[in-house]
């Protein structure tokens, strides 16, 4: 009985290995905020309004757009300079998040959005 | 900086609760141990007495060790935790070694007959600190009024608290926790009730986004909760309805809790489904949420536990699902006291090979009132 409720849990838990390839997410900062930087870097009170942590808040999609832009934590097709692609991938900066990392395929979605030119889209 | 950014990530949201205790140790439902009807927080004299009777290696487990008995309407209470956390999540820079206060917590509970009135005030960290005024750090997590005419029964609740959804475990970095809106700050204003019995227990929240301080996607809906206990065993069933104004989601799961008795190991296990729409986006992802845990005491006041985590952030697409292998060791060498050793290694990307990883070790000393 536990042996099977062991080995249908670790089955379950390995589905998610069987994504597509193609990832046909909408490389658009509207899709980006509300997919992966609110999870991701507002809760745990870090980027969100009540913390601020480093005065940054990420919370409202507008704000996130004005603040990674006109700081110039995104340089528009720029990816080799964009500090955002550098802070998610711990290049010569700390790393964002602090606990625990954002996958590849995450930062790879963003570095579309940012090769498109980073628009407000 | 990057101290105090470890400092909010890791803080725990609603320290105190303990899963890892039922069956174990004798109490089937998680209100024998603690006053809030789901579960969690301040711990009532049951439960005080367990934690120096059965679970610590010894010790008065009372408020202040006994040294004050509160009249029988007040209850009080306390958590405060410190931290030393190795933390490597794949940065140039290596590993960061951290320490700081992680939590400082207090309760209080007052009752009148039926009626309880509850409050958890904390403080929390900031960069802001060195130029805003101190009480604004002060953050009550959790105040609630109860109508309770017995721990065994029906119970209605207001005021802010996290719906009762799955197993509620401490660690919120846990990816049920914190990818399910239940992570740090995120507690909701809500409007719960329910039933809560030796055998069974239910309970159903309405919630909308904290009213001064909303973290998070900022959702309000509805929540429930359903457990039911087969002898060492309970199976329960969650399902979570948010609506903001960027995203909705809906989210469903099973709880399983089999207590080993031979080895007396108990395994808990969560697995949830999400459907989320993004309003503006014009998009939708199916995500999938999994934590098994085994849990024993190897001696008398020493608990060991491993666990496996599975977080897939979008079931179409490959490369962003995480895995997570934790393993603690929880060491309650008297009453009132907890040395806490946990170790937590994220994998991401399916095991691609461009898939990054992330290493937590973190000692933690745990005092509670």
């Amino acid at each position: 009985m536990v042996r099977r409720v062991i080995a249908g849990a670790l089955l379950v838990l390995a589905y998610g290995a069987c994504g597509s390839d193609v990832d046909d997410r909408p490389a658009t900062f509207t899709y980006i905020h509300a997919a992966i930087l609110v999870p991701n870097c507002t809760t745990s009170g870090c980027h969100s309004a009540q913390a601020q942590i480093g005065g940054i808040v990420l919370e409202q999609r507008e704000q996130s757009y004005v603040y990674l832009t006109l700081e110039r934590f995104v340089l528009p097709g720029q990816l080799h300079n964009s500090p955002l692609l550098k802070l998610l991938r711990g290049r010569e900066i700390w790393k964002m998040p602090p606990d625990q990392a954002i996958p590849e395929a995450d930062i790879r979605l963003i570095e579309k959005w940012i090769l498109a030119g980073a628009k407000d889209d | 900086m990057r101290a105090l950014a470890l400092l909010v990530a890791l803080a725990p949201a609603v320290a105190g609760a303990y899963p890892q205790f039922q069956f174990q140790t004798g109490a089937v439902r998680c209100n024998q141990c603690h006053f809030a009807p789901a579960g969690g927080g301040l711990i009532n004299g049951y439960g005080r007495e367990e934690a120096g009777d059965t679970i610590s290696l010894g010790g008065d487990g009372s408020f202040l060790h006994g040294l004050w008995t509160p009249p029988s309407w007040l209850a009080l209470g306390g958590d405060v935790r410190l931290a030393g956390v190795l933390n490597n999540v794949g940065a140039d820079f290596g590993t960061e070694v951290e320490a700081f206060p992680m939590q400082a917590d207090f309760y209080a509970r007052a009752a009148v007959g039926a009626f309880s009135a509850y409050v958890k005030v904390g403080y929390r960290g900031t960069p802001r600190s060195d130029t805003a005024p101190p009480f604004s750090r002060l953050v009550s997590r959790e105040h609630t009024l109860t109508f309770r005419p017995d721990p065994v029964g029906p119970y209605v609740r207001v005021g802010r608290f996290f719906a009762p959804y799955g197993l509620r475990v401490v660690e919120h970095l846990t990816f049920i926790r914190r990818y399910l809106g239940f992570s740090t700050l995120e507690e909701t204003y809500g409007l719960s009730g329910g039933y809560v019995s030796d055998d069974w227990e239910l309970h159903a929240t309405a919630f909308v986004p904290s009213f001064s301080r909303p973290v998070g996607y900022r959702e309000k809906g509805g929540a429930a909760y359903f457990e039911t206990r087969l002898g060492l065993a309970a199976i329960g069933a969650q399902a979570r309805a948010g609506f903001a104004d960027i995203e909705n989601r809906l989210q469903a799961g099973v709880v399983g809790k089999y207590l080993v008795e031979g080895p007396n190991i108990l395994l808990l296990g969560e697995l949830d489904v999400v459907r989320q729409h993004f309003t503006d986006a014009d998009a939708s992802r199916a995500q999938l949420v999994g934590y098994l845990g085994a849990s024993t005491f190897l001696v008398r006041g020493l608990m060991a536990q491993l666990v496996l985590e599975r977080y897939d952030e979008d079931l179409a697409v490959k490369g962003v699902a995480r895995t997570a292998f934790g393993a603690s060791l929880q060491w309650f060498f008297h009453a009132h006291f907890e040395a806490y050793l946990y170790g937590r290694w994220v994998v991401d990307g399916s095991g691609s090979a461009d898939g990054a990883s992330s290493k937590l070790v973190m000692l933690q000393v745990h005092y509670y009132l």
